[in-house]
């Protein structure tokens, strides 16, 4: 939440819009000026918030211009402070200062609390500036905190309606229009339709965790999905990824480790169910009563010449080929069907291959020999997974940690 | 073509995702939605035990959409009905029916579980019903938010609405092809369909309504804007009496006839010859604009005959536009030299796809000008840039669909361009004139992830990392380490003392092995770095592999050898200055203190450490190698390996840094880049430039006769109201109009994909299909097309590169008449007469097809009308007008009263035979048949050819089934008379005063030739007329004449000698 922007030092999220300050302009016109900006933003960690006020006054040649601001972000957790005050005041002819002080000190802290700031007099070509900077109290001491709880939040994000969809597949999306209805408490809503999926973003599965929430986990250190039942049926199912940034669930990595490795990966998030894959490609459930299967026959009129008398069907029925009946097929009702020459299907290309962009793919080889280690566990292809094989290979094989890397996919063939 | 016969897969059900993993008994909830549970068992392992996990089962559970959360159908699931709206001849004994396209959708919303076993009957959630239009009373949408559905009531529902309860029996699937179920739904989308029947017995001529209505009350009451109160009961209870209101999905109208079925509609086509009126319409050009000439209206010159895409083979072209116009168009087109940036000229069609600026550049093709110089082809490619225009957006969404996230790939590959860049002149700066050991020591953390390519270092034992080749060698790898670099760096204390050239003599000195750092080398498999005693040897000098080494010297482990030096000397002290040696065994804690150098106190990044460190290095090689010579053979605790090899520092160095080498970024940054892009084949560019950016041609397999009818039906077909009814006319395609609206379709596309920024190659054919060829024979040569603009033939004229497109080559079929209506998909195909009056089995589909409002069919042969019409040689071919095949019609024969049981009766020993009297005992029961019954019906449990009566809707599909009837006709029964086109003779070829070929030029500026004996022939089969305009400039027409037993050509106004003829200019070869 933020009116007029944040906090110059603070983060902004990266997709925010760039806000402009709520200014006041408190006088018409261009002389004398007194303007004033102020913002307010409050993040769940913080609050930020600002204002300056600038004025101007110019009188035969002569002009004096002012200006006081002040900064403050408040951290909550652990708390932290930063003030920042400014105050100027300038007598110039023109560009030229004949009188002028500036007073900048900016306060930070607790613990330790450090001022900085400076004090400048200006009186024609003279300038005194006086540097202040002092810390006090001790630094606090890195407490180590207390470990949490991770299952509860994972349970709790595994039941949420709002991380389970079921996806539809695209072209079926619009077989029907549904009402708006809100499910019953405690139940989600599917589309019969659809695939059903959950995907969380609180913790990663399938990977070791050694922070969770900037703390040690308390209980679990790694989760893995291992089956899915609808019912009391077994269900196949596979991974669904998202992003998660690395070190947020890692523990002391190097400041090296973290500039080799992508700051967010891709980690199994939760899971889809489908039917049986076959020839690896996941399916759709499907379910169908037994079928009959009836041969296409044509009776056969020649029509003969005007005035003889109408022909009888011939003996033989006319049964066209399964090569045939396809062929006849692309021309029938569901051949032809509005629904192809709609939306985007109207102009759909013809299914060749678009460029698209792939994530690169790691892989464990040594530093040596540049051939995969023996014993190293597989891998998904994604940096953590590898990042997670190796440790668990180095944890077998101490005296290896020299001898391998984790490297692109490209540069092991080479 | 396979030779097993075509057949239908017809299903009682299909469910497909969640509603087919349920199991079949989803336990209901309170409100009649199906629900399930879905528990996923999570293993978590725990913190404290690192091997210790659990399993825990986390459930949620899932409600399934029901009947009473639907508003509507989407109404473009209809994808046919039979018959069709406003049919009124429908036959009484069929049954109507309605097919859906998504071939799940009947069951998609119902709340009953999957059945299992072989009766297999799930009630779909849609049924058709038809209901006398006299009884019905429809009530169409008010704008009304609750009550989305137009609603259907009957006063007295009684004998309208059939039973629910058997709805089951009336819905079926049906899949053409093979593979699995699950197979055909994701495939093809032709293969499968679904459809509903409404098991009704009608009434001759009589009025209907069918729709498309709920079978669940909950759907009701959504669908009339109720609340949803129901939960599994029945839209209504059967018998179904008194006020009906039901919500309409879809519906439609039509009433029935007496009679009427296919055959008689066939039956009704006439051939009937088209006139020049049909394929051009006048196009006025008396005020033609800015700078042409205007010329007075109604003037014969002020109208051109705009053509169309088809026209009649007796249609002549007009002539064109006048020189002067065509000059003053010509100057119109051009931008006036000097002001290019502000002058706005008329677009010049396929020029940037024929590759020229100007239509006047002299590489210019011949088709390109002849375009855009006559305001008939302009106005053809015009309709294609009105297409392009009203249809940008969804072309543009495909477009993109189509190029995929090139906008990421190409940002990706500009990056990786200015990596490259920014990486190449870095290179070229600092690292290209260091001498070899720097480039070394500088390129470190790359060896472990480069290969030792040259064969000469590489070791036998397969690919090696250039770190593996250092550690093979006698090189040691703590010289190139971070830590080494940090004190030698030249601005470092210990590199300003030395300079550049000690340390690099060093470097050297350590590569070919003069100076020996690394004792682990030295000694295989007894030196090990002993942690604890790091601090008191090394202080904190840093932790690099060859350091640690070096620290090393005084324990063997492995319970061994201890060997100290008692040599307290700093610098390199030469090998022979060692003159004792040590060997001390290790035997428990007290240990004696390794006598270290004493001055070991001093900051450890200068000069005489180092050179002390190579010194106690060397000492211990010597130790070792006296250890080894005092001990012998019997020594295997400590065993001298043979002296690795030397390094060649400036080889490996220029394998790294050279231009081609292996840090090249011109090779490493694509190599990083490029696997990241993924590019359909063709697409990559093939420039030098590995990380050029990417452009991709979208195309677009859409027939585009299709947005040209949708703009005008007069564009495509010029006078098809001249078209009588029930006709069936020869037509022909038009390829100059065709290829004119193709390079107007593809150039405004062109700018489109400039103009949002979509990265296209400019000169790329997106659009190459004009007309619609699905359901042409898989075998067949080519498809109709016209090939890439860019590689049209530069000589030939508009109209001479497009192939099978109708030109005088095919033979196109207009079809019109109440057949069309009624049957609009029917299929027309050729069959080769094996005599005048039976067929043959060779079968020719084809080519192309296309549809006309309101009952219009045009179907393009690849024969010609004298081939399909047929010669005393050959019987010719029969065209055959068939129902569609995949369209299956139901019912019931009429019981045939001049039999003896035609009421009651055993069933037949084939459904086909079944008639509406095998259903009831009597002709009194028959008049008051109102609906076919299933569960009651006397022939229930009746099997015949593997189905059973009343088992579920497959066996009723099957069941009712008709077989359809197709219809042959001749085709010089069904073609009009050949027209002959006519052709004037410009030249001939003289031999001993005969006429040996005549030749001209033809209507696309071509010219033809023609043998005399060609040209007879042509005459007698009344494929062309021929005439002259010379010498008298009158018309002269050319007939074939005999003279001694031999014919020969001459003009009609000629005597015997063809003299008109011989007068003729000499035909140029």
């Amino acid at each position: 939440l933020s009116v007029g922007g944040f906090h110059p030092r603070a983060r902004v999220p990266p997709a925010f819009p760039a806000l402009r300050r709520v200014a006041f302009a408190l006088s018409t016109g261009d002389n004398p000026r007194l303007r004033a900006e102020a913002y307010l933003a409050v993040t769940p960690n913080t609050v930020q918030l600002g204002a300056r006020l600038d004025f101007y006054v110019e009188v035969i040649g002569l002009n004096l211009s002012g200006l006081l601001s002040f900064d403050a972000l408040v951290q909550f957790a652990p708390f932290q402070f930063d003030l920042e005050i400014a105050a100027s005041l300038a007598l110039k002819s023109g560009t030229q200062t004949l009188m002028g002080i500036d007073v900048r000190f900016r306060l930070t802290g607790p613990a330790p609390w450090h001022v900085r700031g400076h004090a400048t007099l200006q009186i024609l070509f003279f300038k005194i500036t006086v540097p202040v900077e002092a810390h006090f109290g001790e630094p606090r001491a890195v407490q180590p905190l207390e470990p949490v709880e991770v299952w509860p939040s994972l349970r709790d994000a595994l039941k949420d309606g709002g991380n389970w969809g079921a996806e539809l597949p695209g072209e079926r999306s619009t077989l029907a229009t549904l009402r708006a209805v809100e499910p019953p408490a405690g139940e989600i809503l599917v589309h019969p339709l659809g695939e059903v999926a959950v995907r969380q973003q609180i913790v990663p599965l399938e990977r070791e965790i050694s922070r969770f929430a900037n703390a040690p986990p308390k209980d679990y250190r790694r989760f893995r999905i291992e089956a899915v039942f609808v019912g009391t049926e077994k269900q196949p199912h596979d991974s669904t990824y998202e992003q998660f940034a690395l070190g947020q669930f890692t523990e002391g990595r190097t400041e090296d480790e973290q500039l080799r490795s992508p700051s967010f990966d891709r980690m199994p998030a939760g899971v889809r169910v489908h039917a049986e894959a076959v020839d690896g490609q996941p399916q759709r459930p499907v379910k169908n009563g037994p079928e009959r299967t009836v041969v296409l026959e044509y009776e056969t009129i020649v029509v003969e010449p005007p005035g003889d008398p109408p022909a009888k069907p011939l003996e033989e029925t006319y049964k066209p080929s399964e090569s045939r009946l396809l062929q006849l097929g692309e021309t029938g009702a569901a051949g032809m069907a509005e629904l192809r020459r709609v939306g985007r299907a109207k102009f759909a290309g013809d299914g060749g291959v678009a460029v698209s962009i792939v994530e690169p793919e790691f892989v464990i080889r040594s530093r040596v020999g540049l051939a995969p280690p023996i014993g190293v566990p597989d891998t998904d292809g994604s940096f953590s997974s590898a990042e997670e094989a190796l440790s668990s290979f180095l944890a077998e094989n101490p005296d290896e940690r020299d001898n391998v890397q984790i490297v692109r996919k490209e540069e092991a063939l080479a | 073509v396979s030779s097993q016969s075509g057949a239908f897969r017809f299903l009682p059900w299909i469910r497909s995702g969640f509603a087919a993993a349920i199991g079949e008994t989803p336990s209901g909830g309170s409100d009649g939605r199906p629900s399930a549970t879905v528990t996923l068992n999570v293993r978590h392992e725990e913190v404290a035990e690192p091997h210790a996990d659990t399993l825990e089962g986390v459930a949620a559970t899932m409600r399934l959409y029901g009947p009473g959360d639907v508003v509507q159908v989407n109404p473009a699931q209809v994808i046919a009905t039979d018959p069709e709206p406003f049919a009124n001849e429908f036959e009484p004994n069929y049954l109507a029916s309605v097919t859906l396209d998504a071939a799940d959708l009947p069951w998609l919303f119902s709340p009953e579980p999957s059945p299992a076993g072989e009766a297999a009957r799930l009630k779909p959630w849609l049924c058709l019903v038809v209901v006398r239009r006299e009884a019905a009373e429809v009530v169409e949408v008010v704008e009304d938010g609750r009550r989305p559905l137009p609603t259907l009531k009957l006063a007295d529902a009684s004998g309208e609405l059939p039973d629910l309860g058997e709805s089951w029996a009336w819905a079926h699937a049906q899949i053409t092809g093979p593979g699995s179920v699950g197979s055909a739904l994701s495939g093809p989308p032709e293969r499968t369909l679904a459809r509903l029947i409404c098991p009704r017995r009608l009434q001759p001529v009589t009025a209907y309504v069918a729709c498309i209505v709920p079978v669940f009350l909950a759907g009701r009451q959504a669908g009339l804007g109720k609340e949803v109160t129901a939960r599994h009961e029945l839209a209504w209870e059967s018998p179904a009496t008194g006020c009906v209101e039901l919500p309409i999905h879809h519906r439609w109208e039509f009433s029935t006839a007496t009679t009427g079925d296919f055959e008689v509609l066939a039956r009704r086509l006439e051939p009937r010859p088209l006139g020049p009126d049909v394929g051009r319409r006048p196009l006025d050009i008396s005020r033609p604009g800015p700078g042409l000439p205007a010329t007075s209206p109604g003037a014969p010159e002020s109208v051109l005959g705009l053509e169309g895409a088809l026209r009649s083979p007796a249609m002549v072209p007009s002539a064109g536009p006048s020189d002067d116009f065509k000059q003053k168009l010509g100057e119109l087109l051009e931008e006036p030299p000097g002001e290019a940036a502000t002058v706005v000229t008329p677009p010049s069609y396929g020029a940037v796809h024929a590759g020229v600026t100007s239509i006047a550049d002299a590489n210019a093709p011949a088709w390109l000008s002849e375009l855009n110089l006559d305001p008939r082809h302009r106005v053809a490619a015009g309709f294609g840039v009105r297409v392009i225009q009203e249809q940008q957006e969804q072309l543009m969404a495909s477009a993109w669909d189509q190029a995929g996230e090139i906008a990421r790939a190409n940002q990706l590959l500009q990056e990786g361009q200015l990596a490259r860049a920014v990486a190449g002149s870095v290179r070229e700066k600092r690292l290209l004139h260091l001498p070899p050991e720097t480039v070394l020591r500088v390129t470190e953390p790359a060896h472990a992830r480069v290969p030792a390519s040259s064969d000469a270092q590489r070791v036998a034992t397969g690919p090696q990392s250039l770190l593996g080749l250092v550690r093979e060698s006698v090189f040691p790898e703590a010289a190139v380490s971070a830590p080494f670099r940090r004190t030698l760096r030249p601005l470092g204390s210990v590199g300003r003392q030395l300079g550049e050239a000690p340390v690099a003599e060093l470097v050297t000195e350590l590569a070919d092995g003069t100076a020996q750092m690394p004792i682990a080398q030295v000694v295989a498999g007894g030196v090990h770095f002993n942690p604890a005693r790091l601090d008191e040897v090394e202080g904190d000098l840093p932790e690099a592999k060859g350091w640690k080494k070096v620290a090393d010297f005084e324990e063997l482990l492995d319970g061994g050898l201890l060997t100290v030096s008692d040599e307290g000397e700093l610098g390199i002290a030469p090998p022979r200055a060692l003159t004792t040696t040590f060997l001390l065994p290790i035997d428990g804690p007290d240990l004696p203190d390794p006598n270290l150098p004493d001055d070991h106190e001093e900051d450890e990044n200068d000069l005489p450490r180092l050179r002390r460190l190579l010194g106690i290095n060397q000492r211990f090689r010597k130790a070792a190698e006296e250890l080894g010579a005092y001990l012998g053979d019997s020594a295997s605790v400590l065993a001298l390996r043979a002296a690795p090899d030397q390094l060649d520092i400036e080889d490996v160095a220029s394998q790294l840094v050279d231009p081609g080498g292996q840090l090249d970024p011109e090779d490493t940054v694509p190599a990083a880049v490029l696997p990241l892009v993924q590019v359909p084949d063709g697409a990559r560019p093939s420039g030098a430039d590995k990380l050029a950016p990417i452009a991709a041609a979208p195309s677009f397999p859409q027939p585009m006769y299709e947005p040209l009818r949708a703009l005008s039906q007069e564009a495509l077909l010029p006078g098809i109201e001249n078209v009588p009814p029930d006709t069936v006319g020869l037509l022909e395609g038009n390829p100059r109009f065709i290829e004119s609206y193709m390079v107007g379709l593809n150039d405004e596309l062109r700018r489109e994909f400039l103009w949002r920024g979509l990265p296209a190659p400019p000169r790329a054919t997106s659009f190459r299909h004009f007309w619609d060829i699905r359901g042409r024979d898989p075998d067949a040569a080519e498809p109709t097309d016209i090939p890439s603009i860019a590689e049209w033939k530069p000589d030939r004229g508009l109209g001479g590169n497009a192939t099978r497109v109708g030109g005088r080559d095919m033979l196109v079929l207009l079809v019109r008449g109440e057949l069309v209506r009624r049957y609009p998909r029917a299929t027309i195909y050729a069959v080769e007469a094996a005599t005048p009056e039976t067929l043959g089995a060779k079968e020719l589909h084809p080519e192309f097809r296309g549809a006309l409002e309101p009952d219009l069919l045009f179907v393009g042969f690849g024969l010609s009308v004298a081939t399909a019409r047929g010669t005393n040689d050959h019987p010719g071919w029969f065209f055959v007008i068939q129902p569609q095949a995949t369209e299956p019609r139901f019912g019931f024969d009429e019981p045939d009263e001049a039999k003896p049981n035609a009421y009651g009766g055993q069933a037949p020993a084939l459904w086909r035979n079944l008639t509406w009297g095998h259903f009831v005992e009597t002709k009194a029961a028959f008049d008051a048949l109102s609906f076919v019954t299933v569960e009651s019906n006397r022939l229930r449990g009746t099997l015949r050819e593997g189905a059973t009566w009343g088992m579920n809707g497959a066996h009723m599909a099957q069941i009712a089934l008709k077989v359809p009837v197709r219809v042959a006709i001749h085709a010089s029964r069904l073609l009009p008379p050949v027209q002959a086109v006519p052709t004037r003779i410009t030249a001939v070829t003289r031999a001993r005063r005969r006429v040996a070929a005549v030749g001209g030029i033809d209507d696309f500026g071509e010219g033809w030739r023609l043998t005399a004996d060609e040209a007879i022939a042509a005459i007698r089969a009344e494929a062309r007329s021929f005439y002259v305009e010379q010498p008298t400039g009158d018309r002269v027409d050319v007939v074939v004449a005999r003279r001694r037993g031999r014919e020969y050509l001459k003009t009609t106004a000629d005597g015997d000698a063809p003299n008109n003829l011989l007068a003729l200019p000499e035909l140029k070869t």
